[in-house]
């Protein structure tokens, strides 16, 4: 799948080091990026550090992107960053998976940064982070299955039943909110 | 939001029934439903400033390691043949060290070598008279030297001589 020529040109000048191309790139993409974060963090403050993070690895890597679906491309580097954090904090995988859960879970924390949070984003904290991120990552990053399925190294059934199943706990879990 | 305008139930219907691929489609649709009824906050203008600052910073940093990385590349090549001469030099200067000790070995051995030399010379010369010899024996030729043979025809005259001379004397 190639990107629209307005894009591809973006994406050249960007390239060529132009800082204005990069903020036009970086405007175009903040609202589906940051919201990535967002959901799956829940706190503003570390949504802002992870976007701001994508950003400077945007202009790092941005010549490691050659063709393709620039949003698959785009948010596999958001998911790895994502992931990385996690790392960072607690190294061990196992330990990843049970924080990441208990990130998404810490209401108290997040009532104490005075955040307002929304039925979606406490659906989304009762996820398993795995599916959290599925789920997030069809919506903001507007991938579809085969793409999903490409970053997440799967069989485009095994990401279709996942985001199938995650989709209606989430529903299930909003009803009871 | 369009998901690259991907047919779902197509897709389903790979896996699952027409039926089930409708009721699946509709399911995941109605999730779409519920992120656009609830829309994430967006990043602060002050986030996006700041990130532009920094896009700026970085896109410099990349600029100024450009320019520099000729000067890097020809400094890691000079650091590289430096340190290969200092070995080189170093190996020279340890070959050097050690000549008189080489010289004064290399010496001995070969005055060793040629003493060795005769030695082997010699012994080869005596084996070789020994087998001469030991040739002449086998040829029957050889004649060693008796002090108590004397010549024959001189035995054969006195022989002569005492016959004679006794032959007379009964």
């Amino acid at each position: 799948m190639t990107e629209p020529p307005e894009l591809e040109n973006l994406i050249e000048k960007c390239k060529k080091g132009d800082k204005e191309a990069f903020n036009e790139l970086i405007e175009r993409y903040s609202n589906r990026c940051y919201a990535y974060f967002y959901r799956l963090t829940g706190q503003a403050h570390l949504s802002d550090e992870l976007f701001s993070d994508l950003s400077i690895r945007l202009v790092k890597k941005i010549h490691s992107f050659q063709k393709g679906s620039f949003e698959k491309w785009l948010f596999t580097v958001a998911s790895n960053l994502f992931k990385d954090y996690l790392r960072r904090q607690y190294r061990q995988k196992k330990i990843i998976e049970q924080k990441a859960f208990q990130l998404l879970q810490s209401n108290d924390e997040k009532k104490n940064t005075g955040e307002v949070f929304d039925k979606l984003q406490l659906a989304i904290e009762k996820l398993d982070p795995d599916t959290a991120e599925l789920v997030t990552m069809r919506y903001y990053g507007q991938l579809s299955f085969k793409e999903l399925a490409e970053i997440r190294n799967e069989p485009i059934g095994t990401t279709l039943s996942k985001v199938h199943r995650g989709v209606n706990k989430l529903r299930r879990i909003m009803e009871t909110l | 939001m369009n998901h690259k305008n991907e047919n779902l139930e197509q897709l389903l219907r790979q896996f699952v029934n027409e039926a089930q691929a409708r009721d699946m489609a509709d399911d995941i649709r109605q999730a779409d439903t519920l992120f656009e009824k609830y829309p994430a906050p967006s990043a602060d203008r002050e986030t996006i400033e700041a990130i532009h600052h920094n896009v700026g910073r970085q896109l410099e940093l990349n600029r100024r390691l450009h320019t520099k990385l000729p000067y890097f590349s020809a400094a890691a090549v000079a650091v590289i043949l430096l340190a290969g001469m200092l070995i080189l030099r170093s190996d020279i200067k340890r070959m050097n060290n050690t000549h008189p000790l080489q010289a004064v070995a290399a010496n001995e051995f070969w005055s060793e070598l040629n003493s060795f030399e005769t030695s082997m010379a010699d012994i080869d010369s005596e084996i070789s008279n020994l087998s001469e010899t030991i040739n002449t024996m086998d040829s029957g030729t050889f004649e060693p030297f008796n002090p108590l043979k004397l010549n024959i025809t001189e035995l054969d005259e006195i022989e002569s001589i005492t016959n004679s001379t006794e032959f007379w004397k009964g």
